[in-house]
């Protein structure tokens, strides 16, 4: 009985945090699409529901609905291995952000760490997907994401290591804490720049794009994939968009830490302000989307290894010789 | 059965099988999954021994950058299907003698005496004084003080062990130089962008006459 209950305990929580998680992915697309309509003077999708608010549910529908295809020259396991892979990644970082004051699933010591190690294993999907596919497109758009992913992971690390230097801890809630007084993004802020613009190249959005440019790649890795293949990698893609914002979130905007510690600011719950927080982040990500055109592929590679890596060494360097200059260290 | 036993040996298990199957394999790439994967259980070992901190940095160092490199290059070489099972005797002495260097190894480490690593040492070093005979069986401080295991690896690892710590980064800045030296040749007549001279060009910099017949 008492196993049951732990068991029934587990499920809920995971439900928990996965539906609304769901939800907001999906919700996260049509937020897309009206942006990026409304700034090139368009309407967006406004048939299905009431200002096309049901519009992510007939297109998740859709794409169940749709015939599941395996290219017959494909590697079938890996094929189907791929996009799980992909959105299982994608679902297991959430148990260690915490939305608000004690709220998270798995408090672990070594969250930050978690995190990055789960982050860099979502290149797994994404290559083991492009190669099984055997096919020119994919397999192209594979191997473009990957470098991206793995030359921007290291500049990522580098500038979470400036934060935990500053923070003096691996958890997230301790991170989220430290930053009671000031948020990160006042003493950090090239380090916030840079992490955000690292954060829409992890995540393969444009302006850095390139696994699927669509002129030249069709779509790159998941060119092979029809229905729920092809929706399991957009949903692991989009929730590592929202994941993510809510790193840069807790890692340069206080979290759920409102605004100002006074009246009207503190009485909005935390909850909250963790999402207004990401919202606006996502904003951005669209915003940008909108606004920049694509790179090329060398200039994101020099980018990556040659603007960012030694600036976010240099960064290191120089906060921990303050802290240790000024006897800061925690 | 306890929980932990029952984990360990299902990664136990299954970092084993893994292992086999990746030395078995005769797809490269199924190998190196299967590889990931014996990395993925050992970090489930090391989990379960209460290191967390070298899990992650398993995960991170192994899978996420190492395998990730293996994978990348198998699939550029694009080595279809490995050769024979012939091969297999060929390579078979050096291997059983690697791994019978290995397991002597392993004999020699368990046989020594583990606690004289200084790590136990350490987490005794705040709280000793307060320790009296009744409680060093329950250690009621650890749970009081409880230094995590970044703590406890960084303060082993940057006092008792800096120097081999510095030697590491040596050996591997070597490697990375060595790397880069092989790779590198630089040709003349490759002509490169120079991102400075494109962005500072103007208009009245970039028009001029050009004084020729055509």
């Amino acid at each position: 009985m008492t196993v049951f209950l732990i068991v029934l305990n587990v499920v809920l929580k995971s439900l928990a945090l996965i539906v609304p998680l769901l939800v907001a992915v999906a919700y996260l697309t049509l937020l897309e699409r009206k942006v990026m309509a409304s700034m090139q003077q368009r309407r967006g999708p406004n048939i299905v529901g009431l200002f096309g608010l049901l519009q992510p549910l007939a297109d998740g529908l859709k794409l169940l609905v749709k015939e599941t295809i395996l290219p017959s020259s494909a590697n079938t396991v890996i094929f189907i291995m791929a996009p799980i892979v992909t959105f299982l990644l994608a679902l297991l970082i959430w148990a260690v952000i915490p939305f608000g004051e004690s709220m998270v699933l798995v408090d672990l010591n070594v969250g930050v760490l978690f995190v990055f190690a789960i982050s860099s294993l979502g290149v797994y999907g994404i290559i083991t997907a492009g190669w099984s596919s055997n096919s020119k497109y994919a397999f192209l758009g594979a191997l473009r994401s990957a470098a991206q992913m793995v030359s921007y992971e290291v500049s990522i690390g580098l500038i979470i290591m400036c934060v935990l230097l500053c923070a003096g801890s691996l958890n997230l809630t301790e991170i989220v804490k430290a930053q009671k007084e000031i948020w990160y993004c006042v003493p950090l802020f090239p380090l916030f720049l840079m992490f955000f613009v690292s954060a829409l190249a992890e995540t393969n959005r444009a302006p850095f794009d390139l696994p699927e440019a669509e002129a030249e790649l069709v779509s790159g890795y998941n060119t092979e994939y029809a229905a729920m293949g092809f929706a399991l990698f957009f949903l692991g893609e989009y929730a590592n968009m929202i994941l993510m914002c809510s790193m840069v979130n807790i890692f340069f905007l206080g979290g759920w830490l409102p605004l100002f510690d006074v009246v009207p600011f503190n009485l909005i719950p935390g909850v909250i302000w963790f999402g207004l927080k990401t919202t606006g982040l996502l904003f951005v990500f669209v915003w940008v989307r909108a606004a920049f055109p694509r790179y090329r592929y060398d200039q994101l590679m020099r980018l990556g290894w040659k603007v960012f890596l030694p600036f976010s060494l240099g960064w290191v360097l120089f906060i921990s010789g303050i802290f240790v200059g000024l006897d800061w260290l925690v | 059965m306890n929980f932990d036993i029952f984990l360990f040996y299902l990664f136990a298990t299954l970092a084993l099988l893994s292992a086999f199957c990746t030395v078995t394999s005769k797809n490269p790439i199924h190998s190196v999954l299967f590889l990931v994967f014996v990395f993925f259980n050992t970090a489930g070992l090391l989990i379960l021994l209460g290191v967390e901190f070298l899990a992650m940095l398993f995960l991170i160092v192994y899978v996420g950058a190492v395998a990730v490199l293996f994978l990348f290059v198998m699939m550029m070489l694009n080595v279809k299907i490995s050769e024979s099972t012939s091969a297999i005797y060929r390579y078979l002495p050096i291997g059983l003698f690697l791994s019978i260097l290995f397991l002597f190894e392993i004999y020699l480490i368990v046989e020594g005496d583990l606690n004289s690593i200084d790590v136990v040492e350490f987490s005794k070093l705040d709280y000793s004084v307060l320790q009296n005979e009744f409680l060093v069986n329950t250690l009621w401080v650890d749970s009081v003080i409880s230094p995590t295991n970044v703590d406890v690896i960084g303060s082993v690892l940057f006092t008792y062990y800096s120097y081999f710590f510095i030697m590491a980064s040596f050996i591997l800045l070597v490697a990375m130089i060595g790397a880069i030296a092989l790779t590198l040749h630089r040709r003349s007549d490759v002509r490169r962008q120079d991102i400075y001279k494109q962005l500072q060009r103007d208009f009245e910099g970039s028009t001029y006459l050009v004084d020729k017949k055509f």
